[in-house]
């Protein structure tokens, strides 16, 4: 008997067996994966990192926005492996201590301030430097609302940290005057570009934004400014804003952004409304070349009545530079985006995205492009968000994280359009990433409802399925 | 009252007419036995085959079932001493058709020995019918996390312990020595609770899935003391068994019967989200082998029959979920937060079986 239940468990133990699919994709191949705690995240950007020879992706690195406990928005930082899986992350907010006494507490006051995340560059051999915006709002103190530019760096060993953080306000006369910071970028020589916008004050309660530059040299302990440049239209209304900034091999910048310049090709029966700025400049940030463009009428009714393009996201693509958007109509419809122009400036191709795919009824469904990606063989990958819309089951639908595969001439490629999220949750994509192998990680904020928000990472095919 | 008084007389009468008729057949049948060991054996064939009681008794049906078998026995005896095969391989063929598998006493005759090998005394099959309940074992080949813990039947985690029901019908049949194998089918009802945190402790989900199968198991089984006697002369009553086997089992239905994610805004599956098998996620075939460990307890009259209890554990050879549809549920992978994991769905089962020996008695081909 002893023997005989003996050689059972020798089989019982042999039982614990599978049988491997070779074929089967394993979880680093495509994932979905959520970051944060029960509080509203939002991320505005996602970036490789690289070793320090530049080539050999090692991590992910996500620039976002938290909800901290004392009500604040904080700039947080996170970072994962190539696989999803989290490193470290840190969060980090701006807090003024007063040498007065205003709301008569006995103590000093503290101003805190609400951070609006923009973009992380890289920084060989020191690790990161990351740009916003910081908005200060504390009525309490009589303080009126304006915003100003914070930036920070952070060292790349874990667990990661704050190193240091300046902040960059209007002169003391406009002080209460905005001032936003959209992008940052490590220029060739070790100097650091931001870019944005600047309130002016044109008198007779008119303001509007222009275009900011700031070139600064930051060694050691020594911030200089190298320039600090604007331009715009003037006008009530008359905006201009820079998101993103490019160094070109020679050292020339390109600024890609929206403006109310009135566009070169003359679209939209000579409406003004607002178009896509591309603008070249020498180091100095003197003007070389300024281009603006908006999408023509291409006599669908829907199309035709679109004549606002605000940029969210530029890339520098095979063929120059590929900007993604949404476009706003007189009626207030929104329709994302993507727009390729050479490195010149010269408008190469673009197209609306004005998919049906979701609708049972073939109506088109409104969309917001908010970034975009170089996906393999010179494709391109415009996300966004979906607006509500009934899906196919008759399931209504919040807003939905959009991807949609387009080809280098601005077509969207059949069968890589997907959308992601929460039946009704406001979702979105707003950045992602090509990886080595081609996959496609794209950062996402998803709406649990509740004031929960998280951000997300998924890992994608080209053609936004998970493999 | 009168109608009342007519029936008790007229059952007292029945009764003991029968109870006259009993007495008489026994008589009969201990007169033929003692007959039988004074060599008197015509008077016995003569009782039997003519208008004796004897006769009487057996074709009325009035023996008892051990006396049935004392006078088959008894007449196969007879004719065989008689030299009349023909009529004896009869009378054998009545007792195992009453006495399955008739055990032989060392007492019995040495022709008696020869008569039964030439008989096909065991059953040609065995019908078994189990029902049980079982308890998932999920075993995961590849986790697909949100990044959080997941945990399945983890009692004390807000999980159940996955418990399920089946039943199950086999033929089985013996090889030799013990050794039988079974096959049949199977209808399986298995489910399994996940517990996932998306963010850890305070978004988190609880989704159960139940599927329903039909199985075809292939098995073979070893009995010890199949064919062991004891002290007495009797075969014994206990037969421990293990075995081992296969199946094939085939997905009817699988589905999320409550899923739920709480944490921001509370989340419910959907019904139009809940079928797993409408969907395709879930791999339709599969192959599962199996082994386990039982008792059987003869019982009935013969003694060949058996209430069986059985410990089980079956392991399934490749994924259940299917990865080619592993993301296809949005309302799943975003609403409720799950993905599901490349899983192999073992189980373990504890169930009680009653088995029945099917007999055609007849002469071995050979001696046809």
């Amino acid at each position: 008997m002893k023997q005989t239940l003996f050689y059972l468990f020798i089989i019982v133990v042999a039982l614990g067996c599978h049988v491997e699919d070779g074929d089967a994709p394993s979880p680093e191949e495509g994932f979905i994966k959520y970051y944060g705690e029960l509080t509203s995240y939002e991320a505005s950007d996602i970036e490789i990192v690289y070793d320090e020879t530049g080539e050999v992706a090692l991590e992910l690195v996500v620039f976002g926005t938290k909800r901290a406990t004392n009500g604040d928005r904080d700039y947080f930082v996170l970072r994962t492996d190539l696989d999803g899986n989290p490193i470290d992350s840190v969060s980090f907010g701006l807090n003024f201590a007063l040498d007065e006494d205003i709301t008569g507490d006995g103590e000093p006051d503290e101003v805190r301030t609400d951070e609006i995340a923009g973009q992380i560059e890289q920084i060989p051999g020191l690790g990161f430097v990351a740009v916003g915006t910081s908005v200060i709002n504390e009525n309490i103190l009589e303080i009126s609302d304006y915003r100003v530019i914070s930036y920070f760096f952070l060292n790349s060993e874990s667990p990661i940290s704050v190193l240091g953080f300046d902040l960059i306000e209007q002169d003391e006369e406009e002080q209460n005057l905005d001032l936003i910071a959209n992008d940052i970028r490590l220029l060739s020589n070790g100097n650091l570009l931001i870019v944005g916008a600047k309130e002016f004050d044109r008198g007779g309660g008119v303001t509007d934004l222009d275009s900011y530059f700031l070139r600064l040299s930051v060694e050691a302990d020594t911030t200089i400014r190298i320039f600090e440049e604007y331009r715009g239209v003037q006008g009530d209304g008359e905006d201009e804003e820079i998101m993103r900034a490019f160094e070109k091999p020679g050292g020339n910048l390109v600024f890609i952004g929206s403006s109310n310049s009135p566009s070169v090709l003359g679209e939209n029966f000579g409406f003004n409304g607002q178009n896509v700025l591309f603008l070249e400049t020498d180091a100095n940030a003197t003007p070389i070349n300024s281009l603006t463009y908006g999408f023509e009428d291409n006599n669908t009714d829907v199309l035709s009545r679109i004549y606002d393009e605000q940029v969210f996201g530029a890339i520098e693509s095979s063929s120059g530079y590929a900007i993604a958007g949404t476009s706003s109509t007189s009626n207030n419809e929104e329709f994302g985006f993507l727009m390729n122009l050479s490195g010149n400036g010269i408008f190469l191709s673009g197209s609306n995205h004005d998919s049906s795919t979701y609708n049972l009824d073939n109506r088109v469904i409104q969309n917001r492009g908010l970034g975009l990606t170089q996906a393999t063989g010179n494709s391109l990958v415009l996300l966004g968000q979906y607006l509500s819309f009934v899906e196919g089951t008759n399931t209504p639908r919040g807003g939905e994280g959009m991807f949609v595969g387009f080809d280098k001439g601005a077509n969207p490629i059949e069968g890589s359009e997907n959308f992601f999220g929460l039946s009704g949750g406001n979702d979105q994509i707003v950045d992602a990433v090509t990886l080595p192998d081609g996959k496609i990680v794209t950062v996402s904020n998803i709406d649990f409802g509740g004031g929960v928000q998280l951000i997300s990472l998924m890992k994608l095919k080209a053609d936004g399925t998970f493999e | 009252m009168k109608r009342l008084l007519i029936c008790l007389i007229t059952t007292g009468s029945i009764s003991f007419g029968l109870a006259q008729s009993s007495s008489l057949c026994t008589k009969s049948l201990n007169d033929a036995e003692v007959a039988f060991e004074q060599g008197r054996l015509s008077d016995i064939i003569n009782d039997a085959e003519n208008t004796g009681t004897f006769k009487a008794c057996l074709e009325t049906d009035v023996f008892s079932i051990q006396e049935k078998i004392r006078a088959y026995k008894l007449l196969t005896k007879a004719y065989l001493f008689q030299d009349n095969e023909v009529k004896a391989e009869e009378m054998f063929t009545k007792l195992l058709r009453v006495d399955k598998e008739h055990q032989l006493s060392p007492e019995d005759p040495a022709e008696l020995y020869l008569l039964r090998d030439k008989f096909k005394t065991e059953p040609i099959f065995r019908i078994a019918f189990r029902g049980g309940v079982n308890k998932s074992l999920p075993f995961v080949i590849q986790r697909f996390n949100t990044t959080g813990d997941k945990r399945y039947n983890e009692q004390g985690n807000n999980t159940g312990l996955g418990i399920g029901f089946w039943g199950e019908a086999l033929a089985e049949y013996h090889i030799s020595k013990g050794v039988e194998v079974a096959a049949g089918f199977q209808y399986r009802i298995m489910s399994y609770e996940i517990e996932g945190e998306l963010i850890d402790g305070n978004l988190s989900y609880l989704a159960s899935n139940t599927n329903n199968s039909l199985r075809f198991p292939l098995l073979v089984r070893y009995s010890l003391n199949y064919n062991e006697k004891n002290a007495d002369g009797k075969r014994k009553g206990l037969l421990p068994y293990a075995f081992l086997g296969g199946s094939f089992d085939y997905v009817l239905n699988a589905r999320y019967v409550d899923a739920q994610r709480t944490g921001g805004t509370a989340y419910t599956l959907p019904d139009e989200s809940i079928s797993l098998t409408d969907a395709d996620q879930v791999q339709r075939s599969n192959l599962s082998i199996m082994a386990g460990v039982g008792v059987r307890l003869r019982t009935g009259r013969s003694r060949v029959d058996f209430f069986s209890f059985e410990l089980r554990y079956d392991n399934a050879l490749f994924n259940y979920i299917n990865p080619d549809n592993r993301w296809e549920n949005k309302d799943l992978n975003f609403g409720i937060g799950h993905v599901e994991d490349d899983l192999a769905l073992n189980a373990l089962s504890f169930s009680v079986g009653y088995t029945r020996s099917l007999y055609a008695p007849k002469k071995r081909k050979q001696y046809r």
